[in-house]
């Protein structure tokens, strides 16, 4: 997860960035399976932002604004890594009902 | 190479159809995370049915004047925008249609590409839009990996701004063959079609689309995939070095 932090933190938000986002967390539950679900989580959500504006207009404050939002998530994931059950279960349930735009 | 009687016709068509849009208040990120004030929806030409037999007829020419008769079996259109161009293209040329998705769907089937086994045939990649060429080299590997023999992608408009897409289809060994580029939306756009601040924020981004992108937060830099050992042997050979 860390290392799908730090890739992120790079991109630039284009809708690319969301659909290669979805190959690498969806690659990453068998890696790290520790982390299969919010994996999951996060890849549907990018997944479903890069579904929705693929080939479509794609303001960049938008993509600024989706960029920043999945990397908090990510970054929460990664924080709740040292937090109880409880942290990282309520984590999980933000990614549940979040979305990007 | 665009031929630019055909470049022309589909210039004039995108602007009829409403397609090329120019924002120069509100930039749009392209897929591969480019800024740019300009958006081309080549969909907008699928709508009206003189448009789109106008640009099948353009297709179609172009194909017999760039393949020679017999050199293809079939056309795949690209999901999703490619799949309408290809269908209306196989059907004025007669050869054999298959489309090809972004990905494979992970469960079913699983399968990339549909219409019919694409084992042993020559096929033609088909997409509305080029522009960093990233998607058109997942569609090919798609293709190549069913069994096909992919060498060509043919795009009805190529967003020939920002470099890389050309050498990263080459280092793919495929070659792009788009209808229409930037060089004849501007020679189209006549100032009923397009206001002259649009034309002079197009002309402002085309003269440096990089540094465009670096200021309106897109990206900054091209990057482009490792090459691989075989590509890196091919481009020796090809400039001579032992």
């Amino acid at each position: 997860m860390d290392e799908l932090l730090s890739w992120l933190r790079l991109q630039k938000g284009g809708v690319g960035t969301h659909a290669e986002f979805r190959e690498r967390a969806l690659g990453l539950r068998t890696r790290e399976p520790q982390h299969a679900a919010a994996a999951r989580l996060l890849a549907d959500l990018a997944g479903r932002l890069a579904d929705a504006y693929d080939e479509e207009r794609f303001p960049t404050d938008m993509a600024q604004h989706a960029l920043a939002r999945l990397t908090a998530l990510v970054q929460k994931v990664v924080h709740a890594n040292s937090a109880g059950a409880a942290a990282q279960l309520a984590v999980l349930n933000e990614i549940g009902v979040a979305e990007l735009v | 190479m665009t031929d630019s009687r055909i470049g022309d016709g589909i210039a004039r068509l995108l602007f009829t159809a409403g397609a090329v849009h120019v924002s120069r208040t509100e930039p749009f990120t392209l897929a591969a995370g480019w800024a740019s004030p300009v958006y081309v929806d080549c969909r907008m030409l699928i709508g009206e049915p003189r448009a789109r037999r106008a640009v099948t007829e353009l297709a179609a020419e172009y194909m017999a004047s760039a393949f020679p008769a017999g050199s293809l079996d079939a056309i795949a259109g690209a999901e999703t925008a490619g799949i309408p161009f290809a269908a209306w293209l196989a059907d004025q040329t007669g050869l054999k249609l298959r489309y090809v998705r972004k990905r494979p769907l992970g469960i079913g089937r699983n399968a990339q590409v549909e219409g019919g086994t694409v084992e042993g045939l020559r096929v033609l990649l088909m997409d509305d839009l080029t522009t960093d060429s990233g998607s058109k080299l997942a569609f090919a590997r798609g293709l190549r990996s069913a069994g096909a023999t992919v060498e060509h992608v043919m795009s009805i408009f190529y967003h020939d701004a920002f470099p890389g897409a050309h050498e990263r289809l080459r280092a793919a060994g495929l070659a792009l063959h788009p209808l229409a580029t930037w060089e004849h939306v501007l020679r189209a756009a006549t100032p009923d079609l397009l206001a002259p601040d649009d034309r002079a924020t197009v002309e402002q981004f085309l003269h440096d689309p990089v540094a465009w992108s670096t200021r309106h937060g897109g990206r900054a830099t091209p990057t482009f995939p490792p090459l691989s050992a075989a590509h890196r042997r091919l481009r020796r050979l090809q400039s001579g070095e032992q």
